[in-house]
């Protein structure tokens, strides 16, 4: 089974989005597909992939089962807490949750385990890297200035780790403009403080800026998706 | 009768009536998980159970590492006997810990427990 993390520096890069349509484009190309949600206080896995938030989690098994949608298995505090409940746990408990998130649910036949984390090297991104141990991660950003900081740190942090980052996506790069009166396309970028100053820029993978996007199965992760299976065939 | 006799008793209680509603909730496979309840500023009161196939018993809370440990203040085990506090919460907010293995796991015994004292 692979392992990948979704992470990023800076928060409402679109993690949870990324993660979800990856999922969606992963399983499309037949592989069985599990997310673990490490954003224990914030869990939105559930509702952006369209599931029914209020299922709950039988706990009185000895292992929990995750929750499947669409042929994806789920894992998320959202199915634990009740609706709109605050989970106000310090760190070294919070870590404790990641590690029981990924020793204590049953993940057995899948060929993919994608984590969402949430934004920044927090204690959940320090559990996943401390228990989870990804084979590769995935980083999302945007081309804003303040989100290419935190990016950043998120590179150190991996860098210290020897994680390999599979691919950086930067998120909301550009305008997709279609001209109503001409079969054309263009694509506007925004300014973006990557071109200028890092290397990264040439082996992103870009994710225009769609208002529309608030679903899942929306962003076309198919590449993204192809270069992980060429990863799963050299491993 | 002392503060610690006391929540003994609370907590004995709370075990027999647990032990009704256990057989018929809990998997099997949550037998013989270990649960010890502290409240340092009780004088360091602790007590420690065990659910087995015949429910839920009692035992000595310093003898073997529990599962699962829950901590909290005095005022917070007051809190929820008085009903101004589920136990629920006391987690959820971080009054009560817990600690141990798989601890999000084994928290419907506690919460059978608690429940059944209150």
């Amino acid at each position: 089974m692979l392992k990948l993390s979704v992470l990023s520096g800076k928060g409402g890069v679109g993690k949870t989005t990324i993660c979800v349509n990856l999922a969606y484009a992963l399983r499309d190309m037949g592989k069985k597909i599990g997310i673990m949600d490490f954003d224990l206080t914030g869990p939105n896995v559930m509702r952006a992939i369209g599931a029914e938030e209020s299922l709950k989690l039988d706990i009185t098994k000895a292992k929990y089962i995750p929750i499947e949608h669409d042929g994806i298995k789920i894992l998320s505090m959202a199915n634990l807490l009740p609706q709109g409940k605050a989970l106000l746990w310090e760190g070294i408990r919070r870590r404790g949750i990641v590690k029981e998130f990924i020793h204590a649910a049953d993940w057995t036949g899948l060929d993919i385990l994608l984590a969402d984390l949430p934004p920044g090297c927090g204690d959940e991104t320090l559990g996943m890297m401390e228990y989870f141990v990804p084979d590769g991660v995935i980083i999302v950003t945007t081309p804003h200035s303040l989100a290419y900081e935190d990016y950043l740190r998120a590179i150190d942090m991996l860098k210290l780790n020897n994680t390999s980052v599979i691919k950086t996506v930067v998120n909301m790069a550009y305008f997709d403009l279609k001209c109503p009166h001409k079969n054309c396309r263009e694509k506007k970028h925004r300014i973006s403080v990557f071109k200028d100053n890092d290397h990264s820029w040439e082996n992103s993978f870009e994710v225009p800026f769609d208002p529309l996007i608030s679903a899942s199965n929306k962003v076309d992760l198919k590449e993204l998706a192809k270069l992980i299976i060429e990863k799963m065939v050299v491993a | 009768m002392s503060l610690i006799s006391l929540l003994q008793e609370i907590f004995q209680e709370g075990i027999s009536k647990a032990n009704v509603q256990a057989k018929g909730t809990l998997d099997k496979s949550c037998l013989y998980r270990s649960f010890v309840v502290e409240i340092p500023d009780a004088n360091n009161f602790r007590y420690g159970f065990i659910y087995t196939e015949n429910g839920i018993k009692e035992y000595d809370g310093y003898a073997t590492q529990p599962t699962v440990k829950m901590i909290m203040k005095y005022s917070t085990f007051l809190d929820i006997m008085n009903h101004k506090l589920s136990v629920q919460d006391a987690v959820y907010y971080g009054f009560a810990l817990l600690d141990g293995e798989n601890p999000l796991l084994h928290m419907n015994i506690l919460m059978l427990v608690f429940s059944s004292m209150v």
